[in-house]
């Protein structure tokens, strides 16, 4: 709105500026007119005038005349006055008509009127300048002549400027009209263009609201709507009112309604027929005049639920005035009038004493039932399908033992029952109940909550509400004991069933008289017989040996004390209820006879009548085989034990008895009748030397629980000394105690004999000698190997064998893996000799030998062993290293002295090149002063002679110098500090120092000092430092650095700097020679590199260079700081 | 003798330098001289002028034993911008070596004419350029 006030207000501007303009203008243009017609009229007046003058002169001329030519009259004076009027006027007109130009038709009469005028004046001005009354005549009729057509004429212009003035005035008026005209066009647009944003404004602001005027329309007709709402709800409310009551009376339970000061507004048919008020007036009356039994309490509930509580009560008696008690539930609880504002109380109740009565004699009932229940473990269930609510009785929570408020749901409920077949059937059957209303009957099984698996009957029925299931409900048993007991009973059953229809065990059953009636699959194999052929037909006799039903007939007598004549041996064991179990044979229906166990028992009924016989047998044959083949390899072992002159025995350490083979008598020469051996009867035979030993290896075995190979010297029976060993295992119980061992015992003095014969051998051998079995582990070793390695054989007895080879070689298993190679391939090999590498042994002490081996394989009884001879080379390799070392030393010196064979070839070199030079100068020099003629030129050559000779002064000079260099003796030598030859250096260069600003640093913390010749050192260090400072870079201050270090065992010395640096692969190969010069330095002389050189060289150590160009270069010396340089 | 030739001396001995100089100037052996202190200087100078072969010079005494560049390094350089230079170049290797490694090494290299062991007599000097003027 602002906004439109503003440009409305910017246009208002434009409209004002215009009409000021259109006033200007019109004021202007009236102005012009105005201007435009006043001199008009002031023309018009002259011409009139002009006329008028024209007369007057005609007239003064006559007064003049009349006034006899005086001059001095006023009429000559008048003439004179008017003549130059008319004059004046006359150019006036003609002035003005030139600037105006009216109409052309003024200006050619006013030009046609000149003539006239002229004639005029010039005759008035005749007449003033000669008075002469001729001229005066003369000019009088001139004028008179003239004054006519210029009157004429005047006329004529005084009309044309009059229609003039008039086109003028029509000119003016309608310009005023146009000019009236654009102003109210302009200023209407303007107005247009003033008011147009306010006339969009208006014509939105109309549409506006003409919208909104529609929208009140349609709220409007709203309102209308939800007053015709209003009025009909009201008119329900009051009907909705009415049909409360109505409601309320007519419904069928009691129902009471009462207002606020408990006063009856309707009750119901019911609520009256309940409390027996047939008949009585109550609409109106108080509850409590009509209930004057209604104590306190429950006057009270009622004042809490006109405030709005709700009281209900499931069942509670109500002592009636008259003594009767009626037993009812209630609910009571506000209406409200409208919302917030109760209108008083409704009361809903209902007569239970009928009921109640019943509900006693139910509870009692099921009291009954519950107590059976608990007897048979048969407890109830309920489902409530349409509130999902299971209800169990006590039973049923002990069955599922869970606490008696247990609430189950339906998934819990089915969750008990086990996973698998158990749970899908009930799922299944519960399933058809609901929705088919199949009743169900199933054995299940069941998992507690603590576990254990029950076996229950599940039997339910549903209850079904038009063709959907709202109850399930049944019975649920525990019949965990009938169905084990039944299970039990299946097994047994099904297992007797596979017992007697199996192959391994043949049944036969007799009737009384002997004839088979039950005959199995085991029989059919075992007899050849088919049931078929003997059920009901044979008797046993068929397959039995005549012979053996007499001795059994005979033994059965024998043990009842019978006679054995007509004794019926299975009649006489069933009178015993005895059975028996014998080996019998069978005859076999193909005539072949096979062993078998038979047991023989008789078949009683529940009243121990004799029904029958049952004959049970099995197939021994095998076992008959395996007792011959027992007895066989026992025999094979004995002789086995002959053979190998051993012996096996057991002994139980616990009642100290003692069984020996047959061989053990033999080797003992015991009587082979002697029984009851004890641990004394062998340790009576040990030699009474060995006693000891066996003891202390008894207790030991006891000890340690296991029996170590073992040998000792026994006193045969017949006095003959012989050698034993033990061999055998312990037998512990669950306490880890010994209670048995057992064991061989072999007669080794054969064996003994020729193993000391070997052992002296071994004895007698050079090398020390090593005995290794199959798993590396040492068996034997000689007394030069105990000398070698500085073990006793005990201590070495079973170890590894790498007990005496050092850890390097060992590692990772390699010998192992080796020594298996040689197992594999065993063949003679030596080891440690030659080129091969050098191998080491490790003694006691845990010093290394150099040894040679020898390695042999020797097959024994106790399977493949290794020998090795062993011998110790320190000796050889000892001189061997000598002998090494001074072929080192010699190929050192042979280097040497090349080396300084080259030295001196390469001195000789520069020797003949350095010094020819200058000579040839000298030669050149001498050749030109020969030549020379002029005085001063031979004087210029004779200043070059002295300066060659200066140079080859200096040549020689440091030829000297380097040959100096190559006398050194060890005397000369002398442990020189790094720092402080540095310091001397920084000494002698400290000017050059500070003028280049050169930084030195140093680092000789790991190689502090050197064994040198000084001199020498320090012309190294003042040479090296000085090139770094004199081939510095000119961008930067020289930095050095100066550093000891050991690298492989040798002193480093590096001189590293930032200067120029060099393109060593151009220069390397002549950075040290002499004169080598490789910047344009004025005071590069090639000498210092070359020294330095030499002297290292003749120290025997060596000197290199890297560099980079621009970047700088480090200068390296390896010093030789062993004993090297002594051989010069 | 007529003297159209430019003779090259690269040596960096100054005493050399002036003996030479002189020899040639006293037998008239050159139209113009040019010294060269080591290699490196001349060969800038020859690869400068490179197009201009008459600022080239005819014959070239070069030294071995030079600071920077020596003989042997200047004659692999000049080896490698032979093909541009526009004129024939008679080299000779002068040195007071008597290495006969030296020797040996300067006669392997084709471009170079003869090895004059120093001192240079003046006889030399004339049968050098009458042997070019022979060419």
């Amino acid at each position: 709105m602002q906004k439109l006030t503003k440009s409305i207000k910017n246009r208002y501007l434009l409209f004002f500026i215009t009409i000021i303009i259109i006033m200007v203008t019109v004021l202007f243009i009236i102005q012009r007119s105005i201007n435009l017609q006043a001199s008009n009229a002031y023309l018009i007046s002259t011409v009139g005038n002009q006329g008028m003058l024209s007369q007057r002169i005609i007239k003064s001329i006559i007064d003049f005349d009349n006034t006899k030519n005086n001059t001095n009259t006023p009429a000559f004076e008048s003439l004179k006055s008017l003549t130059y009027r008319f004059e004046n006027s006359q150019n006036y007109l003609q002035e003005q008509n030139d600037k105006i130009r009216i109409n052309p038709i003024a200006d050619s009469l006013l030009k046609a009127s000149k003539p006239y005028a002229d004639i005029i004046i010039a005759s008035a001005r005749d007449i003033i300048k000669n008075s002469d009354s001729q001229i005066l005549k003369n000019s009088l009729e001139k004028v008179k002549e003239a004054e006519l057509p210029y009157s004429i004429i005047l006329n004529s212009i005084t009309n044309e400027y009059l229609k003039n003035a008039d086109e003028n005035l029509k000119d003016l008026k309608h310009i005023m009209y146009i000019l009236a005209i654009i102003a109210f066009l302009i200023l209407i647009s303007e107005f247009l263009f003033v008011l147009a944003p306010a006339l969009n404004h208006l014509i939105k602001k109309n549409k506006e609201l003409l919208k909104s005027n529609s929208e009140l329309a349609i709220s409007e007709n709203k309102l209308k709507l939800s007053m015709i709402e209003l009025t009909k709800l009201k008119t329900d409310l009051e009907t909705s009112e009415e049909y409360n009551k109505i409601f309320i009376e007519q419904a069928p339970t009691a129902i009471a309604m009462l207002d606020k000061e408990m006063k009856y507004i309707a009750v119901s048919q019911q609520w009256i027929r309940d409390y027996k008020m047939e008949g009585k007036q109550i609409i109106g009356r108080s509850h409590y005049d009509i209930f004057p039994e209604i104590g306190d309490d429950w006057k009270e509930n009622h004042q809490k639920c006109l405030n709005g509580a709700i009281d209900s009560c499931d069942e509670a008696p109500f002592k009636r005035a008259d003594g009767t008690v009626q037993w009812i539930y209630w609910d009571v609880r506000p209406w409200y009038i409208s919302e917030g504002e109760i209108g008083g109380l409704i009361m809903h109740t209902g007569d239970i004493t009928a009921l109640k009565e019943k509900d006693s004699d139910r509870i009692r009932i099921q009291k009954i039932l519950d107590k059976t229940n608990e007897v048979a473990r048969i407890g109830t269930w309920e489902v409530d399908l349409e509130n999902n609510k299971v209800i169990w009785s006590k039973v049923v929570c002990e069955i599922h033992n869970v606490p008696q408020d247990y609430k189950p749901g339906l998934n819990t409920a089915i969750n008990f029952f086990k996973e698998g077949k158990s749970r899908d059937t009930i799922e299944e059957a519960v399933k058809q109940a609901a929705e088919k209303g199949t009743p169900y009957d199933i054995e299940v099984e069941l998992v507690t909550t603590t576990g254990t698996v029950v076996w229950t009957r599940a039997i339910g029925q549903s209850e079904m509400v038009d063709g959907k299931c709202t109850r399930l409900f049944g019975v649920f048993q525990d019949i965990n004991n009938i169905k084990i007991s039944q299970i039990a009973l299946n097994k047994a059953h099904t297992e007797l069933k596979a017992i007697f229809n199996s192959g391994a065990v043949a049944i036969v059953a007799t009737e009384i008289d002997g004839i088979i009636s039950q005959f199995n699959r085991g029989a059919e194999i075992l007899t050849g017989y088919s049931a078929s052929e003997m059920i009901g037909l044979q008797r046993p006799k068929i397959f039995h040996f005549q012979e053996e039903f007499d001795a059994f007939r005979i033994d059965i007598a024998k043990l009842y004390h019978k006679d054995p004549v007509g004794l019926s041996a299975q009649e006489e064991l069933a009178k015993h209820d005895a059975y028996d179990t014998r080996e019998w044979n069978y005859k076999r229906k193909d005539g072949s006879t096979i062993p078998i166990q038979l047991t023989l028992t008789s078949i009683k009924d529940e009243k121990g009548e004799l029904i029958g016989f049952l004959g049970i047998s099995t197939d021994i044959s095998e076992k008959r085989i395996a007792e011959n083949e027992l007895l066989r390899k026992n025999q094979l072992l004995n002789f086995a034990e002959e053979i190998t002159l051993m012996g096996n025995w057991q002994w139980d350490t616990v009642i100290d008895k003692v069984e020996w083979s047959n061989n053990l008598y033999n080797i003992f020469k015991l009587d082979k009748e002697t029984k009851s051996l004890s641990f004394d009867t062998y340790f009576n035979f040990v030699h009474p030397d060995d006693r000891d030993i066996v003891t202390k290896y008894f207790s030991k075995t006891v000890d340690e629980k296991s029996l170590q190979r073992f040998t000792h010297r026994i006193i045969a029976g017949d006095g003959t000394l012989k050698t034993v060993q033990l061999l055998g295992e312990v037998i512990t119980n669950e306490k880890n105690e010994v209670v048995e061992m057992i064991g061989t015992c072999q007669d080794i003095t054969e064996q003994r004999m020729a193993e000391n014969k070997f052992r002296g051998l071994l004895e007698s051998a050079p090398d020390a000698m090593v005995i290794v079995n199959e798993k590396g582990k040492i068996q034997l070793i000689n007394k030069q190997a105990e000398i070698l390695f500085g073990y006793h054989i005990d201590e070495l007895f079973n170890k590894p064998v790498e007990i005496l080879i050092p850890a390097r070689f060992t590692d990772n298993y390699n010998h192992t893996e080796q020594r298996n190679g040689f197992f594999a391939n065993p063949n003679v090999r030596a080891m440690g000799v030659g080129k091969e590498k050098e191998l080491y042994g490790i003694n006691k002490k845990g010093k290394e030998i150099p040894i040679q081996i020898s390695l042999s394989p020797l097959q024994t009884e106790e399977g493949l062993l290794v020998s090795a001879a062993i011998r110790d080379v320190t000796v050889q390799k000892l001189a061997e290293r000598k002998i090494i070392q001074a072929k080192e030393n010699l190929e050192t010196l042979t280097q040497h002295l090349s080396g300084q064979n080259k030295q001196l070839a390469d001195f000789a070199h520069i020797t003949s090149h350095n010094l020819r030079s200058p000579v040839s100068n000298l030669n050149a020099l001498l050749h030109l002063y020969d030549i020379e003629e002029n005085e001063d030129e031979k004087k210029v050559l004779f200043e070059k002679f002295e300066l060659v000779i200066g140079h080859l002064t200096s040549t020689l000079n440091t030829l000297i110098e380097a040959l100096k260099t190559k006398k050194v003796s060890e005397k000369d030598l002398e442990l020189i500090d790094f720092e402080e030859t540095l310091n001397k250096t920084r000494e002698i260069l400290s000017g050059q120092i500070i003028k280049t600003n050169s930084v030195i640093t140093s680092n000789f913390s790991e190689v502090p000092t050197i064994e040198y010749h000084k001199t020498y050192l320090e012309s190294i260090f003042l040479n090296l430092i000085t090139n770094a400072i004199k081939y510095r870079s000119p961008d930067r201050n020289p930095e050095i650095h100066i550093e000891t270090k050991i690298i492989e065992q040798k002193v480093n010395l590096t001189i590293r700097d930032n200067g120029l640096g060099m393109d060593l692969e151009k220069h390397g190969h002549k950075l040290f020679g002499l004169y080598k010069t490789f910047h344009r330095h004025p005071d590069a002389k090639g000498v210092g590199l070359y020294l330095t050189k030499i002297q290292v060289d003749t120290m025997g150590g060596t000197i290199f260079a890297t560099s980079k160009v621009n970047k700088g270069s480090i200068f390296t010396i390896i010093f030789n700081n062993n004993s090297d340089a002594k051989f010069l | 003798m007529q003297n159209f030739y430019n003779i090259c001396i690269i040596d960096d001995d100054s005493i050399y330098q002036y003996t030479i100089t002189k020899t040639i100037r006293a037998y008239n052996l050159a139209n113009d001289i040019m010294v060269f202190s080591d290699g490196e200087e001349a060969l800038d100078f020859f690869i400068k002028n490179l197009d201009t072969s008459e600022n080239l010079p005819d014959i070239i005494l070069l030294d071995i034993n030079m600071p920077i560049m020596d003989g042997y390094q200047f004659m692999d350089e000049y080896l490698k911008i032979k093909p541009r230079v526009g004129k024939k170049i008679l080299i000779y290797m002068v040195s007071s070596s008597v290495d006969p490694n030296d020797i040996e090494k300067a006669k392997r290299i084709g471009e170079i004419s003869d090895y004059i062991i120093k001192p240079i007599k003046p006889g030399e000097l004339i049968s050098i350029v009458s042997s070019f003027q022979n060419n």
